[in-house]
C-alpha cells in the first residue's frame, strides 16, 4: 500500500522546491481533473516505505474563495493522506500560520515544515521550534533551507515517524466562548448523522457552516440538510446577539488571536528596525522615478541574453543539423540506393530541411526560459509587477495582469490559461486579448534569422525593438478598449504579495527550463513535422503547367508556390509582395517556429544550384568536428556573457567599449548563411533595392510580431473566451499587423 | 488550540479615531479596526494577514500608485489604492518603527 502525503502552504514559500528536492525526477506534472490548476505527483523512498507525495497548490487559507484553496481542502477531505507536510515561511510566520492552523481544524496528521530560516536568521528573527511544536499540540517541526537542501533528511525521518506511528491523538482545534458553545453544538447534531461524519470532521464542518462558506453551504443544499443549515442560521443569529460581532468574523479573530500569541510566544524579533534589506532594494526598484527605468534595464539584459549569448550555440546546432546530420541523412539515402528519388528529397529537403530548421532555435528559447525562471524565482517579477500597474492602468487592467502577460513573452498558450488567476471575467478577457502582442518565443526564430542576415550585431536592437513594439501595440490596444468596449468599468482590487528576494536555485532554474522547452519540442515533433511534410508536398507538385514532373520542379513553379502568390499581392505595400514570404506567413498560421522551417524549404531548394563540394568526411571526423564545435560554442557564449557588459554601457551615447573576442575573429564575418543570402536576395527583390529590402524586412518581422496567434493559441483563447471574442481577436491582429507593416514600409521609404 | 483564547470582543479595541489607511504616511505604524467591502475582497485581505487587530506598517505611500505595507512585522502586501480607502485604522501610540 502506498503511503500519501500531501505538501500544502502559502505561495511563495519554497513549496515547490522542496517537493522537487525530494521527489527529484521521479515526478509527474498534469492537471487536476476538470480544472486548469497545475497537479503535481512525485514518489520517493523513505526507509523502506514507497512515498506517493502530491504538491498542493499554493493557498493563504482554506475558503471557498479560490480554485487552489478548494484544491488543497477538498484533497485533504478526500484523500486522507498519512500526513500534511505545512511548508511555512519562517520570515513570515504568523501570516503563514493561518493557514495551518486551518489544516489542523481538518484534523489530519501534520508536519510543520519551517523553512526559509537562512531568511529569518539573516533578519535576526529567532524562532523556538520546540515550543512552537508544543503549542500547536505536538506536531513534528523541520527547520529547513530548502533551496539549500538543508533539512531534508529530517523532513523525511519526520515523515517516516508519522508513516510508522500514526498519531493517536490529533490537535484538536476549539473556540471559546458563545463561539465554542455554538459550534460543539452544531457539532454533536452532526456527529448523529452518519451520512455527514462519513465524509467530514464534526467541528470542522460546524465551523465552515458558521463562516457561511459557499461550498459548504451548497453542499449541503444538495444533500437536503435542511434542517442543520436551519440550525447553523440559528446559531449565528444567537452569536452574533451575545457578541455584537458576526460569526465569521470571530472566528478569523478567535485563529489570529491564537496564532498572535503563539507566535509571540515563540518568536523573538530584534529591537531595530523592521526595514530588511529587501525592503531597501525594493525602495529603489518599486521607487515611482527609477523604477520603470530599472525594469526597462532587466528586460533589455534578458534580451541581450537571449539574443546574443545564445547565438554561439545557435550557430553550432545549425551546423550540426543543416550539415553533419544533413549530409548524414543524404549518405544514408545513397546507401540505401534511394539516392535521387524524392523519398530521399522528402527526409533531408523535407523532414530534416523543416524541422531541423526549427530546432535550431532551442538555444535560444533555452536562454530565455533561462532569464524568465531567474527573474521569478528571485521574486523580482512581484516587483515589476508592482512598478507596471501604473501603466497597466492606462489600460484598465492592474499590475496582476502583468503576470500572464509575461508568461506570454514565453508563449500565448499558457497566458491564455494564466489568465485564471485573475478573479474579473473582464480582466481576464482583456488580458487574454493582449497577451498575443507579447511577443512570444516561437516568433522569436524570425527574428533572430532576419537580425542576423540584415543586422549582424545590431541584431540585439531589432529583437528588441520587436518586444518594445509589442509591448506598445499591446498598451494602445488595451488604452482603446478601456475607453470604448469598457469605458466606464472600475479596475479589479489590486492585492499582492512581494515575497522576500531569494537566491534562485540553480536546479529548479534548469528544471523549469527544460520542462518549458519540452512544449516546444513535442511541438517540434508534431505540428511542425506534418506541417514540413504537407509543404514538401505542395512544393514538388507542379502548379503551372510544363513546369516539371513531382519533385522534379522549381520553387516558383510550384503548387505552393501559385497559392502564396495569389495572396501576394496583398503584401505588397508592405515591400513583401513575393510569393515566399507570403507563403511562409500562411504556414506561420500552424506554429509560428514553422515560418522559418517554410523559409529554409523554400530557400534551400531554390539554393541547391549552389552545389555541395565537400569532401566527403569520415564518421569520425564528424563527430570530431561537432565535439570540437560544443566546446568552442561553450567558450563563445562566456564571451557574449561578458560582453553584455560593454553592449548595455555603449547605449549610453559618445560611449564605445570594445567588446571581448576570444578567438580573434574578425569582427563582421560575412558568413552569412545561405538562408540569409536568399533572405537578402528575396526581399531586395520584392522591395526594389538593397536598402529597402531592408526596411522590408523590418516591415516583414512587424507583420510577424503583430498577426494572428498560433492554432494552438486560438483553440485555447476559444475554450477560455469563447468563439466570437476569438475572431474578434483574429480580425483585430491581422488588419493591426497589416497597417502596421505598411506604415513602417511607407513612411520608412521617406526616410531611405 | 485550546490554550488561554482571549475572546476579541469590540470593547477590547481601542478607540481611537479612525482613519483609511491611505491616509497614513509612510514610517508610521496603525492597527487594523475594520475591513469594509464586498466579502469576497475582505476574505482576501483577512486571509492575508488584515484583520481587525491586526498591525501595519507603512513602507510606501505615494499619491499615486499600489501602498507597500509590512503585515504583522514580516509579510509584505502591495495594495491598490482603491482597497486602501476601504480599510480602517488607528494609530499606534508609541512603537520603535
Amino acid at each position: 500500500m502506498t503511503v500519501m502525503i500531501a505538501l500544502a502552504g502559502n505561495p511563495n514559500v519554497g513549496k515547490s522546491t522542496i517537493f522537487n528536492a525530494l521527489t527529484g525526477s521521479r515526478q509527474h506534472v498534469g492537471n487536476w481533473p476538470g480544472k486548469t490548476v497545475e497537479k503535481k505527483e512525485g514518489r520517493l523512498r523513505v526507509g523502506s516505505e514507497e512515498i506517493l507525495l502530491v504538491d498542493l497548490p499554493g493557498a493563504y487559507s482554506l475558503t471557498a474563495y479560490s480554485i487552489e484553496e478548494i484544491i488543497t481542502r477538498d484533497f485533504i477531505i478526500n484523500e486522507r493522506p498519512t500526513a500534511v507536510v505545512a511548508v511555512v515561511d519562517a520570515s513570515n510566520l504568523e501570516r503563514n500560520l493561518y493557514l495551518v492552523a486551518q489544516v489542523l481544524e481538518l484534523e489530519t496528521p501534520v508536519i510543520l515544515a519551517l523553512n526559509m530560516t537562512d531568511v529569518a536568521n539573516s533578519r535576526g528573527l529567532k524562532i523556538d521550534a520546540n515550543r512552537l511544536s508544543q503549542r500547536m499540540g505536538g506536531i513534528p517541526v523541520v527547520e529547513m533551507v530548502g533551496n539549500r537542501s538543508l533539512g531534508l533528511d529530517q523532513l523525511k525521518q519526520a515523515i517516516a515517524q508519522v508513516t510508522a506511528h500514526p498519531p493517536q491523538a490529533l490537535p484538536h482545534a476549539s473556540y471559546n466562548g458563545a463561539l465554542g458553545q455554538e459550534v460543539a453544538t452544531l457539532a454533536a447534531q452532526i456527529s448523529a448523522n452518519p451520512a455527514l461524519t462519513a465524509h467530514y470532521q464534526p467541528s470542522w464542518l460546524a465551523t465552515k457552516l458558521l463562516e457561511n462558506d459557499e461550498a459548504i453551504l451548497e453542499a449541503m443544499e444538495a444533500q437536503g440538510e435542511t434542517g442543520l443549515l436551519e440550525a447553523s442560521a440559528a446559531a449565528q443569529e444567537r452569536i452574533e446577539a451575545a457578541t455584537g460581532e458576526d460569526a465569521e468574523t470571530l472566528i478569523a479573530d478567535q485563529r489570529y488571536t491564537f496564532i498572535g500569541s503563539l507566535v509571540e510566544s515563540v518568536l523573538e524579533r530584534p529591537s531595530t528596525s523592521i526595514l530588511t534589506t529587501s525592503d531597501k532594494i525594493d525602495e529603489i526598484v518599486t521607487h515611482r522615478i527609477w523604477g520603470l527605468p530599472i525594469f526597462l534595464l532587466m528586460m533589455w539584459l534578458v534580451f541581450q541574453f537571449t539574443a546574443n549569448v545564445s547565438a554561439p550555440f545557435l550557430d553550432w546546432v545549425d551546423v550540426f543539423i543543416n550539415e553533419t546530420i544533413y549530409g548524414w541523412g543524404v549518405s544514408f539515402m545513397a546507401a540505401l540506393g534511394l539516392g535521387d528519388t524524392w523519398f530521399a528529397a522528402l527526409i533531408t529537403d523535407g523532414i530534416i530541411g523543416g524541422v531541423g530548421g526549427v530546432l535550431v532555435f532551442v538555444p535560444v528559447l533555452l536562454f530565455l526560459y533561462f532569464a524568465l525562471a531567474v527573474l521569478e524565482d528571485s521574486g523580482y517579477m512581484a516587483r515589476a509587477a508592482f512598478v507596471m500597474d501604473r501603466v497597466m492602468r492606462w489600460m484598465g487592467l492592474h499590475g496582476k495582469s502583468f503576470l500572464p502577460l509575461i508568461v506570454g513573452f514565453g508563449c500565448t498558450v499558457p497566458a491564455v490559461y494564466a489568465t485564471r488567476t485573475l478573479e474579473n471575467e473582464k480582466d481576464r478577457k482583456l488580458t487574454g486579448f493582449l497577451a498575443t502582442f507579447m511577443s512570444c518565443g516561437a516568433r522569436l526564430p524570425v527574428y533572430v534569422v532576419f537580425g542576423a542576415a540584415f543586422f549582424g550585431t545590431a541584431s540585439g536592437n531589432l529583437i528588441f525593438g520587436m518586444y518594445i513594439l509589442g509591448i506598445g501595440v499591446a498598451l494602445a490596444t488595451g488604452f482603446a478598449l478601456k475607453h470604448t468596449v469598457y469605458r466606464g468599468q472600475p479596475p479589479a482590487p489590486f492585492v499582492m504579495e512581494l515575497p522576500p528576494y531569494r537566491a534562485p536555485r540553480p536546479r529548479d532554474v534548469w528544471r523549469q527550463m527544460w520542462e518549458r522547452v519540452q512544449g516546444f519540442l513535442i511541438k517540434a515533433s508534431t505540428v511542425i513535422l506534418v506541417v514540413s511534410v504537407a509543404l514538401w508536398l505542395l512544393m514538388a507538385i507542379p502548379g503551372r503547367a510544363n513546369a516539371g514532373s513531382f519533385n522534379d520542379v522549381a520553387a516558383e513553379d510550384s503548387l505552393f508556390a501559385v497559392v502564396s502568390g495569389a495572396i501576394a499581392p496583398v503584401f505588397k505595400p508592405a515591400g513583401f509582395g513575393s510569393w515566399e514570404a507570403s507563403g511562409s506567413l500562411v504556414t506561420g498560421f500552424m506554429a509560428k517556429e514553422v515560418v522559418v522551417g517554410t523559409m529554409n524549404q523554400i530557400y534551400m531548394g531554390e539554393e541547391t544550384a549552389v552545389a555541395e563540394p565537400t569532401e566527403p568526411t569520415t564518421f569520425g571526423q564528424e563527430v570530431g568536428r561537432t565535439l570540437l564545435g560544443f566546446g568552442e560554442a561553450a567558450v563563445l557564449t562566456v564571451q557574449e556573457v561578458l560582453n553584455i557588459a560593454p553592449r548595455t554601457v555603449n547605449l549610453l551615447p559618445g560611449v564605445d567599449i570594445g567588446e571581448f573576442n576570444f578567438f580573434g575573429t574578425a569582427e563582421e564575418v560575412e558568413d552569412n548563411t545561405r538562408l540569409e543570402a536568399a533572405l537578402i536576395n528575396s526581399f531586395q527583390r520584392s522591395a526594389g533595392s538593397a536598402e529597402l529590402g531592408a526596411l522590408a524586412a523590418v516591415a516583414f518581422n512587424v507583420f510577424v510580431l503583430l498577426y494572428v496567434p498560433c492554432m494552438v493559441a486560438v483553440a485555447a483563447m476559444r475554450q477560455e473566451f469563447g468563439g466570437r471574442w476569438t475572431l474578434a481577436q483574429i480580425g483585430y491582429t491581422l488588419v493591426v499587423a497589416w497597417l502596421a507593416a505598411v506604415v513602417v514600409f511607407q513612411v520608412g521609404k521617406l526616410f531611405i | 488550540m485550546n490554550d488561554e483564547l482571549i475572546t476579541l470582543t469590540p470593547q477590547t479595541v481601542p478607540q481611537a479615531p479612525a482613519m483609511p489607511l491611505s491616509m497614513v504616511n509612510r514610517g508610521e505604524a496603525v492597527i487594523v479596526r475594520q475591513v469594509n467591502g464586498c466579502k469576497t475582497v475582505r476574505q482576501r485581505l483577512i486571509d492575508l494577514g488584515l484583520n481587525p487587530g491586526a498591525q501595519i506598517h507603512v513602507l510606501k505611500n505615494e499619491t499615486s500608485g499600489p501602498m507597500i505595507l509590512a503585515v504583522k512585522g514580516d509579510g509584505r502586501l502591495a495594495l491598490g489604492r482603491g482597497m486602501t480607502h476601504h480599510i480602517l485604522v488607528t494609530a499606534v501610540a508609541n512603537e520603535n518603527s
